[in-house]
């Protein structure tokens, strides 16, 4: 009996091991994007001059009512403001220039992840396929082992009855 | 029953039993291929794969040295914000007026380029 069970023990441990091997999908490589900040730009961080207030002269060099003004006169205060204002619209100037450069390089991202869901929607495609032959060959080998089984019980049916017909006629 | 009677109907099993086998082992043999086919399909259906993947890594790169250069970007304008911040803070309490001449001029003419 303790050689049967373990005759059968060895016999099972053959059957387990000859099985079919399993199937692991692949494991596909991982692509993880940062999260890209939102972009603020603060114009409030640099001053801005406050009004100029020019002094109102007329030819004589008088201070006269703005009305009657032929030339205006600044102090180097006010001066510097025209200055401040210059040095103002040069940096507007080169923010609007490197933005200009943010934004085709955002653009660009954009197209890249276009063509990167291009690509995902031709790789989900291939993944459909690679399931659908999967599971079309399942199904062929399934049906062809139904069809099997269905001719080796008929063929044993048959020889059966010819066995017996034989015996009885015997 | 007659000896060839008898005989027939064995022959007659046997054949079946034959054409059952030959039926079972021709089928076999069709699965074989028919798996051989599958294999190949899978094989080159996952090298396709593979290929998509390769091009979605170079597409990924790219975006990231897109993602840098726009970094680089914002970093540029704060760099420029800052200058701006510097160089308007110390003209507005300048009192040289020729000085501040001086900087009308350069800032006008690189205004004007």
């Amino acid at each position: 009996m303790k050689k049967l069970i373990t005759w059968v023990l060895i016999v099972s441990f053959f059957l387990v091991g000859c099985g079919p091997k399993q199937f692991i999908p692949y494991e596909p490589p991982a692509v993880v994007f940062e999260k890209t900040p939102e972009y603020v730009l603060d114009l409030d961080s640099i001053p801005r001059p406050a009004k100029i207030k020019p002094i109102y002269v007329d030819e004589n060099f008088k201070e006269v009512p703005k009305e009657e003004a032929k030339f205006v006169i600044l102090a180097p205060s006010e001066y510097a403001k025209i200055s401040a204002l210059l040095k103002l619209a040069k940096a507007y100037k080169e923010i609007a220039q490197e933005q200009e450069v943010l934004i085709n390089t955002k653009v660009s991202v954009i197209n890249s992840l276009k063509e990167y869901v291009a690509l995902e929607q031709m790789k989900a495609k291939e993944y459909r396929q690679l399931w659908a032959d999967s599971e079309n060959a399942y199904r062929q080998e399934s049906y062809n082992r139904k069809v099997d089984r269905a001719i080796y019980k008929g063929t044993f049916g048959a020889i059966f009855l010819g066995v017996i017909l034989a015996i009885v006629a015997l | 029953m007659e000896f060839t009677s008898l005989l027939g109907l064995l022959v007659g099993c046997g054949a079946l039993a034959g054409i059952a086998y030959w039926w079972s082992s021709s089928r076999g043999s069709d699965s074989k291929d028919s798996g051989i086919l599958h294999g190949l399909k899978q094989a080159l259906g996952k090298k396709e794969v593979e290929i998509i993947e390769e091009k979605q890594k170079v597409v990924a790169v790219n975006i990231e040295d897109k993602e840098k250069l726009g970094r680089e970007s914002v970093k540029k304008i704060k760099e420029i914000q800052k200058k701006a911040t510097k160089e308007i803070n110390s003209i507005l309490v300048e009192d040289n007026l020729a000085r501040i001449g001086d900087e009308i001029d350069d800032d006008w003419e690189e205004l004007l380029q």
